[in-house]
């Protein structure tokens, strides 16, 4: 009788103290679970908001870059088109009391002038529109932008391309434009330079953009003094999962760098791009 | 040969099979996991073999618990990083000299290695704790019951768990002159949950087409 109690005892023991134990880890899973299921919606949530933040900004960007685009249209149309097309208008204006001979120069002149007006509104309606960029490419966009500042004679720009090219994906490009596009604005207002390097450097495990130039520079400390503008690139350049660096001294120009892992993959970014993970 | 044995022994072995069947499928801690396996069903049957030959099948136990240490802390690498990744990872050298030492000085191979287990296990516990933590610091868009670190984790920290109070209640029970066999019993049944935890983890790893590279990335 007394072995069977012991028995007895033997088997409560362990049924107990497993059940006991058995409660314990179960609870513990249960917390873990909820628990993490609170950290999951918090984790949605911030991807979220950085979805609607990605969406905003690159909305601000088209938005920016199609004001820049409606400047410069505006700008050549007054300097540029407009002093042409009046010219024309004068010299065929003062064809009457011209010999033949004159009115035939005259006409050939103005018909050059024409020409050149054709060739400048041509180009203006190539200018940088977001969908041309998405269309051409940022390589190609950058490389009409450069020739333009060229054309232009502010500056000398050289333009460097090094390795295979890659998409980077639309958004992504249409964002590393438009920093690209206030780099460069920054450079040719502010900088008071008379040469800029423009880079483009694609490998396999990263891209880097730099924008170089002779300026006056400025002191690294003062860049949280600068405007928002050197602020608005920075975040734009990690809401792509770039990164961007400055690296300027007084009397010794600028150099912005922007470096992609090409590879890199926001889930909130890009849909298009033939390696997200989307 | 006890038939819980027999049917312990199928199911590791069903286990092995599995992973070896799918191994490319699986990401590289998986893989190691696979291997474990296979090396616990070779030790359970050589320490049967023992048993009958030599009336003694602790030697196995001393191999495969060091074997089983170094190739846990080898999966749990792929899942940390930094810091913790580098303390498991050096913390193996002083433990394995434990191990050693006391194999050869203090319960030597004929005696069970409790101190050794008992500290693997202390590790292993700590190890499924680190990894529920790292769940919740990164947590990620995916039901829990499809993440086999999730199952992983739990196998461990339902294991190591369990081995504690087995051998707490058989220290009571030796102690009092007490019949052993329900607690082998109990043995047996917290050894078949953690290797069906195990074969989850695996499926759900299996289906995660390397979801660990992107868990480690992030």
């Amino acid at each position: 009788m007394k072995n069977i109690d012991l028995k007895n005892n033997e088997l409560y023991l362990v049924f107990f103290s497993s059940t006991f134990f058995f409660f314990c880890l179960s609870l513990f899973i249960i917390y873990f679970i909820l628990l993490y299921q609170k950290k999951q919606i918090k984790y949605k949530q911030e991807q979220e908001n950085l979805q609607s933040a990605f969406r905003q900004e690159l909305l601000k960007a088209q938005n920016e870059i199609q004001e820049q685009t409606l400047t410069y249209v505006s700008r050549e149309i007054h300097d540029n088109i407009t002093q042409v097309l009046s010219f024309v208008k004068l010299n065929l204006a003062m064809t009457g009391t011209l010999s033949k001979f004159e009115k035939a120069q005259k006409v050939d002149e103005s018909r050059k002038l024409v020409a050149q007006a054709i060739g400048d509104l041509r180009d203006l309606s190539k200018s940088l529109s977001f969908e041309h960029i998405v269309k051409l490419g940022l390589l190609k966009t950058i490389e009409i932008e450069t020739d333009r500042i060229n054309k232009s004679g502010i500056v000398n720009v050289d333009f460097v391309v090094n390795g295979n090219t890659y998409p980077l994906g639309d958004q992504r490009e249409l964002v590393l434009f438009r920093i690209f596009q206030e780099a460069v604005n920054n450079s040719l207002k502010h900088s008071g330079a008379n040469f800029l390097k423009i880079s483009l450097e694609y490998s396999n495990q990263i891209f880097i953009l730099t924008i170089e130039d002779d300026g006056a520079g400025f002191l690294n400390n003062d860049l949280q003094k600068e405007g928002s503008g050197l602020k608005n690139m920075q975040s734009r350049a990690t809401l792509i999962g770039a990164v961007l660096t400055i690296n300027s001294d007084i009397g010794k120009g600028c150099c912005i760098k922007i470096t992609i892992d090409p590879l890199l993959q926001q889930v909130y970014a890009n849909a298009n791009y033939p390696n997200s993970t989307r | 040969m006890p038939v819980r044995f027999i049917i312990y022994a199928v199911f590791i072995w069903v286990i092995f099979l599995y992973g070896a069947v799918n191994f490319k499928k699986f990401a590289i801690p998986y893989k190691l996991l696979i291997l474990l396996l296979g090396l616990t069903f070779v030790s359970e049957l050589i320490g049967r073999v023992l048993i009958v030959r030599l009336h003694n099948s602790m030697p196995a136990y001393h191999i495969i618990s060091v074997i089983e240490y170094t190739l846990i802390t080898f999966i749990y690498s792929f899942f940390f990083t930094g810091s913790v990744k580098k303390l498991l990872l050096y913390l193996m050298i002083p433990v394995i000299s434990f191990a050693i030492i006391n194999t050869v000085f203090i319960q030597t191979i004929l005696e069970f290695p409790t101190h050794f287990i008992l500290l693997a296990q202390g590790i292993y516990l700590l190890y499924a704790l680190i990894g529920f933590r790292q769940m919740l610091l990164f947590p990620i868009d995916k039901p829990l019951n499809k993440q086999s670190f999730f199952w992983l984790n739990t196998a461990l920290l339902f294991f190591s768990t369990m081995l504690f109070l087995f051998f707490g209640l058989l220290n009571y029970i030796n102690s009092h002159n007490y019949d052993v066999r329900p607690l082998y019993t109990f043995s047996y049944v917290i050894n078949f949950l953690y290797y069906a935890f195990i074969l989850i983890a695996l499926t759900a790893n299996k289906k995660e087409c390397h979801f660990s590279q992107l868990h480690e990335k992030h």
